[in-house]
């Protein structure tokens, strides 16, 4: 684990329209981590991930990725620079295959890969391997949520940025979807963003986590010390 | 036989049909992908046949090579429509409202001057430099516009403020504005008059091929020029459906149908594919355009594409709005009715196509193979 910040946000300020979400947020992600970005409904997860693909301007501040000003730039130029969002909700193609989502996250990829990183996706998560030729939007819920990490992975990602990757699933399958994200991180050191209501799940998985507060990094610390802090255990943890 | 069958009113049925799935193809996508009804694709049918007409009877070029060419003089004309009008109701760009605003204002501008010199010149017998050289401005505008458009999806004029989500009615009235101005611009350049489409000289290929019967049955004949309507139009679905759905940039138009901004963060450039979805049906327009006037023989003016760009965007609600599918098949069930129509109450032909088109809002407003919910044009 390198020390340098791979992605730098500096007192950032962004929102829609004349509502500002967030009031200068500050973090950093370095090279082979995984840091959860916590907090509650309306703190501006969502909006902090979106700032920074791009999707929604930033008023002020700057983003940093691996040095370089991206504060300005087009998502999908945002995206060509190696950041890969699976955003919340699913937001998957409906109406296209699980094949064709998966394609669609290598838009960008000029190399020959492409089909082998499709089977390495089917390795996986395999029951996207038996949906392949089904519609996305046909899939349950844990399909669509494996199969929308996988089509951000397609991209090849050095930064993943994972928002609410276990809204709306089962205990079992958030498990397993979160044991993939953590062996991800291992085996393959892609770096890793996730934003999570659950906090406990989050918190388990990360190295590091940031809690934010209405449009404001509250606090920041190691996992493991902020998941023995009192205010992040009566605040989000229900303990 | 019955008094409205007849193998004529088969013929005529498909060759309208496919004329108008052509044109519908270009409603329906656009639509798909930015849900604006882009009223000025109608005018871009008639400046395809303008453009066609002076390419193939002025400066004898020969007929494949004309339409091929009208076809790209289109393509470009519908970057730059999308890149002047509805552009600036997506994004905030100031570099590019600039463009906008004046590249439409000096031609305008250019198109007037065009006007009155050519009236003026009615009097003295000879031609001017001075026009030629407004109407070589009069052209480079919209080529300058053309280059300006591709730099600025490429995020060369700087980057976007913001985007904007413009309501659904200035977008309606931006378009019908365009098409307005479209017509106005032809009718400046062009004048009022109703051009023919030449007859083609004997021996020449497009002879052979356009005016020979193809098939007889009964009291029909089917001709040349309705049987290559068909088979150019079942060739360019075949490709299109072939594009949509093979190629990565079918593949990309399909996604920012479904979601843009997810579209976005596959790393798609969003104004780009809007951008070639208005190339493809402007295009198409335009083909549809030339073929049509062939087969009519005339009816060449600044308001033509009026009729047939209604109706077929009749035919795309009837179909389903943003379904390709549904443009083909409600192209040819307008044509369908328009065909038997024709044959006692030849004057409401019209009536009948929209009768159908309100009968389909009433009912089934999604259409034949849209979604319900999906409709909200």
């Amino acid at each position: 684990m390198s020390d340098a910040a791979m992605l730098r946000l500096e007192e950032v300020h962004s929102g829609y329209g004349p509502l500002e979400v967030l009031h200068g947020v500050s973090l950093e992600i370095r090279h082979g981590e995984i840091v959860t970005l916590i907090g509650a409904n309306g703190a501006g997860k969502t909006t902090t991930l979106n700032t920074v693909c791009g999707l929604v301007p930033a008023t002020r501040g700057t983003i940093l990725l691996d040095g370089e000003d991206i504060t300005r730039l087009q998502p999908y130029e945002i995206v060509a620079r190696g950041v890969a969002q699976s955003p919340e909700g699913r937001r998957l193609f409906p109406d296209m295959t699980v094949l064709e989502n998966l394609e669609m996250g290598a838009y960008l990829r000029r190399d020959g890969d492409v089909p082998a990183d499709i089977e390495h996706m089917y390795e996986l998560f395999p029951i996207l391997a038996d949906r392949r030729a089904q519609r996305a939007g046909s899939l349950s819920g844990g399909e669509q949520q494996m199969l929308a990490i996988a089509r951000a992975l397609m991209a090849r990602p050095r930064l993943l940025l994972l928002d609410e990757p276990s809204l709306g699933l089962a205990p079992l399958i958030c498990r397993q979807i979160f044991d993939t994200v953590a062996k991800l991180n291992a085996d393959e050191g892609v770096t890793v963003f996730i934003v999570e209501q659950n906090a406990h799940a989050a918190l388990d998985l990360a190295h590091r986590a940031y809690v934010l507060e209405t449009g404001d990094v509250l606090m920041s610390g190691a996992a493991s010390a902020l998941r023995e802090d009192p205010r992040v255990r009566a605040a989000y943890l229900g303990e | 036989m019955s008094e409205f069958f007849d193998w004529s009113v088969l013929f005529n049925a498909l060759t309208l049909g496919a004329v108008y799935a052509l044109i519908a193809v270009g409603y329906t996508m656009v639509y798909g992908i930015i849900q604006l009804i882009n009223f000025a694709h109608g005018e871009v049918f008639m400046i395809g046949t303008f453009a066609g007409l002076l390419l193939f009877a002025q400066l004898s070029v020969p007929l494949s090579l004309a339409i091929l060419l009208a076809m790209l003089v289109c393509l470009m004309l519908g970057v730059v429509i999308d890149f002047t009008a509805y552009l600036p109701l997506r994004r905030k760009h100031p570099l590019a409202d600039t463009i906008s605003i004046a590249g439409l204002t000096g031609f305008c501008g250019l198109a007037i001057a065009y006007f009155l010199l050519a009236r003026a010149e009615q009097s003295q017998a000879a031609a001017s430099g001075l026009r030629i050289a407004l109407g070589v401005l009069l052209a480079a505008i919209p080529l300058a516009l053309f280059a300006l458009a591709i730099c600025g999806l490429y995020g060369k004029l700087g980057r976007p403020k913001a985007s904007v989500t413009s309501d659904r009615l200035s977008a309606l009235i931006t378009a019908i504005g365009m098409s307005l101005s479209l017509q106005t611009i032809a009718q400046l350049v062009w004048g009022a008059d109703f051009y023919v489409f030449p007859p083609f000289a004997k021996e020449s290929l497009a002879h052979t091929v356009f005016e020979s019967d193809v098939l007889t049955l009964g009291s029909a004949t089917l001709k040349g020029k309705e049987f290559v309507i068909w088979v150019v139009t079942a060739a360019l679905m075949v490709g299109l459906n072939g594009l949509v759905h093979r190629t990565k940039i079918g593949k990309a138009m399909r996604a920012c149908a479904q979601d843009q901004k997810t579209a976005a963060l596959m790393g798609v450039n969003v104004d780009y594919v809007i951008a070639v979805t208005f190339m493809i049906g402007s295009a198409l327009a335009a083909i549809a355009g030339i073929l049509f006037a062939i087969k009519v023989g005339g009816n060449i003016y600044f308001r033509m594409g009026y009729y047939p760009g209604v109706i077929a965007f009749a035919a795309a609600v009837l179909g389903g709005i943003g379904s390709i599918r549904g443009a083909v098949v409600g192209g040819l069930i307008i044509g369908a009715t328009q065909a038997v129509a024709q044959v006692k109450w030849a004057e409401y032909d019209f009536a009948f196509a929209f009768g159908l088109m309100i009968l389909v809002i009433l009912f089934r407003p999604w259409g034949i193979f849209g979604k319900p919910g999906a409709a909200r044009a």
